[in-house]
């Protein structure tokens, strides 16, 4: 058995060598109408707070991203991908700071175009939209009885993805992308407990989570 | 690719990610809620009690033109403070911030208002003396599959003796209501929406102090006192609000706050009669009687909490997060308790009841050591007539329908009109305040 693990580990680790690698940094600018409106109502409510809270719109990202197959000439190949997400929204008021955490995780599966002779290339890609909303106030995570109060959703994402190639140097790339994806997300109730303090206020407990991300990633290994 | 096409087509692709942003923000995100009011009509908010205040603070801060209408001669409603009576602030009515994670959580914090967490011990009086433990586990009214009867049928189908029943009465007087009317299924069905924390805090002066110094004083200046609503006629786009001095009062939205006593006993005549649903669902929330009664003794000779007394279910030492040495017990009736000692009839008569079940926790020693009482029963108060809303047996999920709004006209705001498992409380009271507000002005959102 101990060397049926060690061959699989050792051909998978040969498998990852041979594919292309692929990690990327980027900006997402989020859009989602629940959260709006949940945050919203609690700036709208709270006329004693100077500073209304912000929006939960902007995340800055990462993600990994694995090519299958090793031939460079294929116009088609596939791969998976992950990503991490992270937004914050802070809102800083005389003895109270409120913030706001969200943590998206998507893992998903990807699609790789090359369009023409150009260094062009389009991807789409399906993935699970996981995330975690937290909040804290003056630093401190806002708990019950002791257990911090916390939301979790889960969604499909689909996304299409459009970037071109810059080799560098000449068998790896750099690639500044701009993608656009959208998620029919489900939340837990307890969400709106942590945007604005109650439940049920502003409504269903779903949304369409809209994503725009414009970001540069670095291939190792033509693609 | 030379080096010119890379720069054009990073600038390209650079310029659209950056651009998409903007252009989103000052397309789908013009409609923030409700951000700029423009609402020029007038607003009556009937009743000064929390939610009738966080409704006036809100629309006024809005620049709204607003009136309060309010029956007695104080704001508050089921808050108050009685001065002079121990050498530290008491709550006449609601004294516990029921957890933080709510719009009051966030004030406290704003204002760096000192709260105290209330974690004092529990003793149970059961079968004649004083325990820290029971035998029998009395958390069973959580949970799946609860059925819809009341909690003293519940307990003796779960086979909880006659020795519980006095727990029983406790546990449902924590919800404003006898064991015999409350509904286990709906009380757990509305609390499972609970949001706001479970711990209980305290003020170090009073609840009352907070609400008036950060709510009240901001609209005492548009609260008319001594003008009990008796009518309110808005067959018109006008609305007329006729009071019990011959007075009448013209608004073009009226929002309600009176406690659900008022409205099930149509103490305000509306014209035309609301619609039948609705009067059926005010029918269906329970409000029961309540009382708080404040023993001043020259020793402390009993616990923090007592549960399960005969007379009354729960007695809580006052001064725990207070600061001062008088040793004030509070006797914290509800339900069919406060009905038996109302009956009474004089606040001696039920003083004397209660030193007579303390004598016998305590070896006589209340009696013994008894200075003076106040008696706080919110029952017999005028406008007011009961202590909170509660889910009655056969409820079902009546409370959207009694909060919900009459021919944009009519909004409805108050503990019991609270649906999201907030009733019964100042949190859920305010809760309803700013919601309906938010309501009033969407009907007039240009």
């Amino acid at each position: 058995m101990k060397r049926f693990f060690l061959a699989i580990t050792c051909s998978l680790c040969f498998g990852v060598v041979a594919q292309k690698v692929r990690v990327g940094a980027s900006y997402t600018y989020l859009y989602a109408g629940q959260w709006d409106k949940a945050i919203q109502t609690y700036n709208f409510s709270r006329p004693f707070l100077t500073k209304p809270q912000p929006l939960l719109i902007h995340s800055a990202g990462v993600s990994g991203t694995y090519f299958f197959g090793d031939d460079n000439e294929k116009m088609l190949k596939h791969g998976i991908r992950l990503s991490y997400n992270y937004a914050r929204s802070t809102a800083e008021n005389t003895n109270f700071t409120n913030i706001l955490q969200l943590h998206l995780l998507t893992p998903g599966y990807v699609m790789h175009w090359k369009i023409g002779e150009k260094a062009l290339y389009a991807e789409a890609s399906v993935s699970v939209l996981t995330s975690g909303l937290f909040r804290q106030v003056n630093s401190e995570p806002v708990s019950d009885d002791d257990t911090p109060v916390r939301a979790f959703g889960i969604g499909g994402l689909i996304e299409a993805e459009f970037g071109y190639r810059k080799l560098f140097p000449a068998k790896n790339s750099i690639d500044p992308f701009v993608s656009v994806g959208y998620a029919p997300y489900l939340f837990s109730r307890n969400s709106e407990a942590v945007l604005n303090q109650t439940s049920g206020l502003t409504g269903r407990n779903w949304t369409g989570l809209l994503q725009l991300k414009v970001g540069v990633q670095f291939t190792f290994g033509v693609l | 690719m030379n080096r010119r096409l890379f720069l054009k087509n990073t600038t390209l692709v650079s310029i659209g990610g950056l651009l998409l942003p903007s252009i989103l923000t000052t397309n789908c995100r013009k409609e923030q809620l409700l951000e700029d009011v423009d609402y020029d009509g007038k607003v009556i908010i009937i009743g000064a009690g929390v939610a009738g205040l966080y409704a006036a603070y809100l629309l006024k801060s809005k620049g709204v033109d607003v009136l309060v209408l309010e029956a007695s001669g104080s704001h508050g409603g089921r808050m108050g403070k009685i001065p002079g009576f121990a050498d530290f602030p008491i709550d006449s009515g609601a004294q516990w911030l029921h957890g933080r994670n709510n719009i009051l959580g966030d004030l406290i914090q704003q204002t760096n208002t000192t709260v105290t967490l209330d974690d004092s011990d529990l003793f149970y009086w059961f079968n004649n003396q004083l325990v820290t433990s029971l035998p029998q586990d009395t958390a069973i009214f959580e949970g799946e599959d609860l059925p819809d009867i009341s909690f003293k049928d519940y307990a003796i189908q779960k086979g909880l003796g006659a020795e519980y029943q006095y727990i029983v009465e406790n546990l449902a007087g924590d919800q404003g209501a006898s064991a015999a009317t409350l509904s286990v299924y709906w009380n757990n069905k509305e609390e499972e929406n609970w949001v706001s924390g479970d711990d209980d805090f305290k003020f170090k002066e009073t609840f009352f102090d907070f609400i008036d110094t950060q709510i009240a004083s901001k609209v005492t200046d548009i609260i008319q006192y001594n003008t009990p609503v008796t009518a309110i006629n808005y067959a018109q786009d006008t609305i007329l609000v006729s009071d019990l001095n011959g007075g009448t009062h013209q608004a073009d939205k009226v929002i309600i706050t009176v406690p659900i006593t008022q409205l099930k006993a149509n103490k305000i005549q509306f014209s035309p009669a609301l619609p039948a649903e609705k009067t059926d669902a005010f029918s269906k929330i329970g409000m029961g009687a309540g009382m708080k009664v404040f023993l001043k003794f020259s020793t402390k000779f009993y616990d923090e909490n007592i549960i399960g007394g005969s007379v009354c279910a729960a007695y809580a030492d006052e001064s725990v997060g207070k600061t001062g040495n008088d040793n004030i017990l509070l006797a914290f009736i509800m339900g069919v308790q406060a009905e038996n000692l109302t009956a009474l009839g004089s606040d001696s008569a039920i003083t004397t009841a209660l030193l007579q079940e303390l004598d016998a926790m305590y070896s006589g020693q209340a009696t013994a050591n008894f200075i003076a009482s106040q008696v706080e029963n919110w029952t017999t108060k005028p406008y007011i007539e009961g202590a909170y809303g509660y889910s009655t047996v056969g409820m079902g999920d009546v409370r959207k329908t009694a909060a919900s709004q009459v021919d944009n006209k009519l909004f409805f705001a108050g503990e019991a009109m609270n649906v999201n498992g907030h009733h019964q409380t100042v949190h859920g009271a305010v809760e309803t305040g700013y919601r309906e507000v938010i309501n009033l002005l969407k009907t007039v959102q240009k």
